[in-house]
């Protein structure tokens, strides 16, 4: 039986194209987390966020044969459709906070602690509130940055800017949110 | 920000994201900039800390994966590769590009360099015979004092000679005249 986890990308990315569907499903698996993640930090909800990014995957899978490597990691690759899906989203259902009850949050896991889940829902929603002030160009070099873990020169690519751009941008973003935190939160941020 | 504080920033911040160091030791590092990298860092480190409400529910990953293989397969596939979609990723513009670009440099100069000794070897009335004589007038305009200008005109007034020589072996008297005007130079 092929062990999907002993291939690399380029040899699942290689089979993905050739239509093994099962290949693309371990790519999914690889960087799903990180697309995700890149979502929900942008988004009130966790449905959306789970929906949009089995939306990233599908758009990419279709899109498939125009990934050419060309300097660009897949990752980078998802996350420049992750960024298209998400405004798509924004168009389609703007961008007031939609509210979901802890309760139906759970509705599709097995064993919800609710301590645990109260907790990391009280941390997003401060995390949101925190960076939904901000630009959305500040926004996203965040999240890629420090969510995402990118490097700047992958940052640059997902946000198709120069390297040195994102730099800046960066260190305007940090003070930004640094004010707002201030603002906002200041008994929180130490 | 300069670029010493940028890279300040991010010594730190890859100390603090591994874990080796807190933010008071690295911040010690940088005495100069210790207030603004304090600043900078908390958020970064306040937005670390809000990372683990950003993972998946538990059991998302498999469940989704699973859901999304099925719909792959149920849907249409997608088109087979075509043999210009296989050549492009083969070989990828832009790593073709330099070298591309070398070996056109390079045939270039094989033909120029070819070209040139055909045509050192032309007699009057041969098709690279008018490259000869402009290449003669580019070494004279080129020269750079008078004795290497008398020493090309000397050079050029001994090649109409030999050329005038391999004429006559020829049997191509009608180019004679023309020949001699030219050791005029």
């Amino acid at each position: 039986m092929l062990e999907w986890h002993d291939q690399d990308d380029n040899e699942l990315l290689r089979r993905a194209k050739d239509g093994e569907a099962e290949a693309f499903g371990e790519l999914y698996e690889r960087h799903v987390n990180a697309v995700y993640r890149f979502l929900y930090a942008r988004l009130d909800n966790r449905l959306d966020a789970e929906d949009l990014s089995e939306e990233v995957f599908l758009r990419a899978w279709n899109s498939l044969n125009n990934y050419h490597e060309r300097g660009i990691p897949f990752l980078a690759f998802l996350l420049i459709i992750a960024r298209n899906v998400l405004i798509d989203h924004y168009r389609r259902n703007g961008r007031e906070p939609k509210q979901v009850p802890i309760d139906d949050l759970q509705l599709r896991d097995k064993n919800p602690d609710p301590g645990e889940v109260t907790s990391l829902n009280v941390k997003h929603q401060e995390l949101r509130q925190a960076i939904e002030l901000l630009r959305d160009d500040y926004q996203e070099v965040l999240v890629l940055r420090f969510i995402n873990d990118l490097s700047p020169t992958e940052t640059a690519k997902v946000m198709k800017r120069s390297t040195g751009a994102v730099r800046v941008l960066q260190h305007r973003a940090i003070a930004a949110l640094r004010k707002t935190l201030e603002e906002h939160y200041d008994q929180r941020i130490r | 920000m300069t670029r010493e504080f940028d890279e300040a920033f991010h010594v730190c911040l890859e100390l603090i994201r591994e874990g080796r160091e807190t933010l008071e030791s690295v911040v010690a590092r940088y005495p100069e900039y210790a207030e603004e990298l304090r600043a900078q860092l908390e958020a970064v480190t306040w937005l670390f800390a809000h990372k683990t409400a950003l993972e998946p529910r538990p059991g998302f990953v498999a469940a989704s994966r699973r859901r999304l293989v099925a719909r792959i397969k149920e849907g249409p596939q997608p088109a087979p590769l075509t043999w210009k979609d296989r050549l492009l990723q083969a070989f990828e513009p832009q790593k073709v590009a330099p070298i591309a670009f070398v070996a056109v440099l390079m045939v270039f100069l094989f033909l120029g360099g070819t070209i040139v000794t055909l045509a050192r070897n032309s007699l009057p009335g041969d098709p690279l015979y008018s490259v000869k004589r402009n290449l003669e007038q580019i070494a004279l305009a080129t020269s750079i004092d008078k004795s290497r200008d008398a020493k090309h005109r000397l050079q050029f007034v001994e090649a109409r000679l030999t050329e005038i020589k391999q004429l006559i072996e020829k049997g191509r008297s009608e180019k004679l005249q023309e020949t001699v005007v030219y050791t005029r130079v």
